[in-house]
Parts: C-alpha cells; structure tokens; sequence
C-alpha cells in the first residue's frame, strides 16, 4: 500500500494528537489518546511484525528439536513440526503459540536438572530475545 | 450497555432518596479513570429533610459486564467503607446499587473530592519536580500507615479470609487461575516465573488490608503534594502488606521511565518511608517474591484486558491498549526480577 503503512499511522496519530484532542476533555480526550498511541504502536510493530515471528518460530523449532534430544520425548519436536504455508501473521502467530506453549512444558522439565542448565540458559536467552523482539518504544519498561 | 443520563440518574434518584426533594442531577460527565470500571462526576442538587437547598458533588462508578479486574461495585463499596474513619483518606461512599437492572450494571455513588489532581503522567512535567520528594512522602508514608491499621478493628467481611501463613500461596492460585481463564496466548515467561514463585512463599509479619492497586494515579493530592485521598479499592483483600509495597515497585509504573517507581522516588528510599511509617520490615527475600508475584498479577490482568476485547466482552479501548503497552513490559520485569534481562 503506497503511501507507506507506518508513514501514514503516525501521521494520523500525530494529528489525533495535535488537532482532535486538544478539543476534548475527560474520557473523550483518554480515548482519542490512547487510539493515537495504538496508531504509534501498529506503525513500530508493522515492518517487522513477520520477520520477527519467523525468527522466533525458528529459535524455538531449534530449542524444542534440542528438547527432545535431551530427554528423549519426541513431543516437543513434534510440537514445532509444522512449517507455515504462507507468511500471513495470522498463521505465524498461531505457529508461535503452539511452540511456545510447547516451550513452557520443555523449560518445566528440565529446568531443575543440574544436567540440562545448557539448555535452560539457552531458554531463557530466546526468552530474553523475544522481548526485545517484541519491544514497545511507549512502554515504561 | 445502557448509557446513563442525567434523566435515568435522577429518576432513580428520586425512587432511591424520596426523603430529598427537587432532586435534580446537572453536569453528568465521564471521567478517564481507570480500565476496570466506568467512572462518572455529576452535580446532584436537592432540598434536604429540613427544607435546606442543597447541592453536591457525585461520584458513580458502574460494573461492565466484563472487565480486566474480576471485583463488583459491592466488594469497592465494602471496602472503602471498612477502611473509612481508620486514619487512611479515602471519599466517603453514599450509596450502593447493587441491583443491574437499574443501570446495565450494579452503581455505587460516593463524595467528590474536587479541586485536586490525580495524574501520575503530571509527576515528568518540570514544574512539579520540586514536589516529587513530599509526594513520594506522603504516598508510601500513607501506604506505610494502611499496613500498620490493625485489621482486626475492620470490618473484612467483604473479602476472604486469610492467614500470615497461607496469604501468599492462596493470592497466587488465585491470579494464576484469573491468567488460566483469560488465556490469550502462551506466556513462558510468566509460567517459569509462577513456577519459581510455587518453589517458596513467605510468610506474612501480619495480616493487613491491603489496598492491591496502591500507585501513582490512584491517589488524589493538592497544588502542595498533599496526599488527599486513596482511591480505587476494588482488589482491596486480606493479605500481606509487602504485597501493596511490592506493587508500586513495579516497573510498568515507572511512569518516567527511569529508576524512579511510580514516577517518583527510587527503590530505597520508598522502601525506607514504608518502613518507617508501618513500623514493619521489608525483608528482602519476602518482597522480592511479592514484586515478582505482583508482575503474575499485572500479567493476569492485561491478558484479561486483551481477552475481554477479544471476546467481545469489553470493546473499551483503553481493554486493547493496555494489553499492548504492558505485556511485553511486565515480561521484560520479569526477567529484570529473575536475574534473566542481561
């Protein structure tokens, strides 16, 4: 879509900003600023949206096949087999959530075995990937 | 839901007080407070029992059918009430309407306090930096005091009971099961951080009222920095008071985004005006696992957010933009708390 996507939410958002809200007050005002702030928000995550989610559904197909080595349960390689057929965000995200609920079952079975600390570390690393991945420029933190 | 108007206010006004007459509500406004409840001013004027013209400012909060906090007009209402006349400045409630079918939603009405601030986002503008330090004061100092009121002189009825003992296993199940029912996605960071919390609780110094959403932005202060009232008690329960400390020490609430929590003072020296004012001790240990607990709380209620949008439930905005501003935010406190974030 021309003109660009994020070029045109934040212009948008800044309007809101700049011409809409200061005219309202109270509930009006917070919800015409929070929508602004949404504008913000979809504009960053945007370009990167797809990309980020290929990387993460790769990072954590690559710690489950490790998973399943580890302790020998064929469940957490199973849980990242299937490939996305398109790169809509809609089956990406879906992918994410299968493999990351699958995470969750591997890091709670190893997590407290002295001789998987390798791979919990490598966990919590793709863990703290994801977050800044997935990093919010109007968050607090 | 039905929208309230000033005539649907006062008619029921009306049914509700016929020991006022003339009754007449002016000015009906809706507040920005808060994603849980709806909040609105009005002015509702009357000529009292004595024949008096009277005129007064009205606060009304309604339940939506769904909302990111799972508490009722009923549970606030009590609770303010409970905490009312204790030492800690709170509005005081007029009345209770618990009764949907008036409103789409059960109401309670209480005094304004009008005239005073309540923006945590004001404490980054430059002319109030002089102030921050009393602020800071009379925040913790005040949420220091809440925890010193003994509990046994109110009336809890309202909320469950609890034990030094059993206090920190028993809110935990609790916020795990509002996360399990809210579900919206996988959350591994919050899983690995409910499983270390399940590992060891600590066990209460006593049990106090604790307010459960003690921060920036739910309290009322003057031109001075003077803390007039505490407001949004609707978490309010029985517990541990490091659990409200451990709140404001969150870092989604650090509105400047900086090591000041709530936009206001750093870690040691909330911690020190807490102490001093409740007489307690913050063992660290035991508030360290009330702060992480605090981000499983936080995670439950902006996945609860995302999930009454999504359903259909609650298409507020402030539903869809907290998910999006917090969930990330409260992973990354996570991992800060967990030693995991470098």
């Amino acid at each position: 879509m021309k003109p660009d996507i994020p070029a045109v939410l934040e212009d948008v958002a800044r309007k809101l900003r700049e011409t809409i809200l200061p005219d309202l007050k109270g509930f009006q005002a917070n919800m015409v600023g929070m929508t602004a702030a949404m504008l913000d928000m979809t504009a960053e995550a945007w370009d990167g949206a797809a990309d980020r989610l290929v990387q993460e559904n790769a990072a954590l197909a690559t710690l489950l096949g490790q998973g399943s080595a580890l302790t020998g349960d064929p469940a957490f390689r199973n849980a990242a087999k299937e490939e996305a057929q398109d790169l809509k965000i809609s089956t990406l995200e879906r992918i994410n959530d299968q493999r990351r609920r699958a995470l969750i079952a591997l890091q709670a079975r190893i997590e407290t075995d002295q001789s998987a600390q390798a791979l919990n570390s490598a966990i919590w690393d793709e863990l703290r990937a994801s977050t800044e991945r997935r990093r919010v420029t109007l968050a607090n933190f | 839901m039905k929208p309230i108007s000033a005539d649907l206010l006062q008619t029921y006004l009306g049914h509700k007080l016929p020991q006022w007459t003339q009754l007449a509500v002016e000015n009906l406004f809706r507040l920005p407070l808060g994603a849980s409840r709806e909040t609105f001013r009005f002015d509702l004027s009357y000529v009292d029992e004595q024949g008096e013209s009277q005129r007064t400012g009205m606060i009304l909060r309604r339940d939506p059918p769904a909302s990111n906090v799972e508490s009722d007009r009923a549970h606030e209402f009590a609770a303010y009430q409970a905490i009312y006349g204790h030492g800690i400045p709170v509005p005081k409630m007029i009345l209770l309407e618990p009764d949907a079918s008036h409103f789409d939603g059960a109401i309670s009405l209480a005094e304004d306090l009008r005239g005073y601030h309540n923006s945590e986002y004001q404490f980054q503008d430059p002319a109030w930096a002089d102030r921050l330090p009393h602020i800071a004061q009379q925040m913790w100092s005040t949420m220091g005091r809440l925890a010193a009121v003994p509990v046994e002189a109110l009336d809890m009825g309202f909320t469950r009971p609890a034990t030094v003992e059993n206090t920190a296993a028993q809110e935990l199940a609790s916020w795990v099961d509002v996360l399990d029912r809210h579900d919206v996605g996988a959350e591994p960071i919050t899983r690995a951080a409910i499983r270390a919390l399940e590992r060891w609780q600590p066990t209460a110094q006593k049990l106090a009222m604790v307010h459960g959403d003690f921060r920036a932005g739910n309290f009322l202060y003057d031109d001075a920095g003077d803390l007039i009232a505490v407001l949004d008690w609707e978490m309010a329960h029985l517990g541990d008071p490091l659990e409200d400390l451990g709140w404001s020490l969150a870092r989604v609430f650090c509105f400047a985004k900086d090591d000041r929590y709530c936009g206001l003072a750093t870690r040691e020296q909330a911690v020190a005006i807490w102490e001093e004012a409740s007489g307690l001790i913050a063992d660290p240990r035991a508030l360290h696992w009330w702060e992480l607990f605090n981000c499983i709380k936080g995670q439950a209620i902006w996945n609860s957010c995302a999930h009454v949008w999504q359903s259909g439930q609650n298409r507020d905005v402030i539903q869809a933009y907290a998910a999006w501003w917090l969930r990330n935010a409260q992973d990354r406190a996570i991992l800060e708390l967990m030693d995991k974030l470098s």
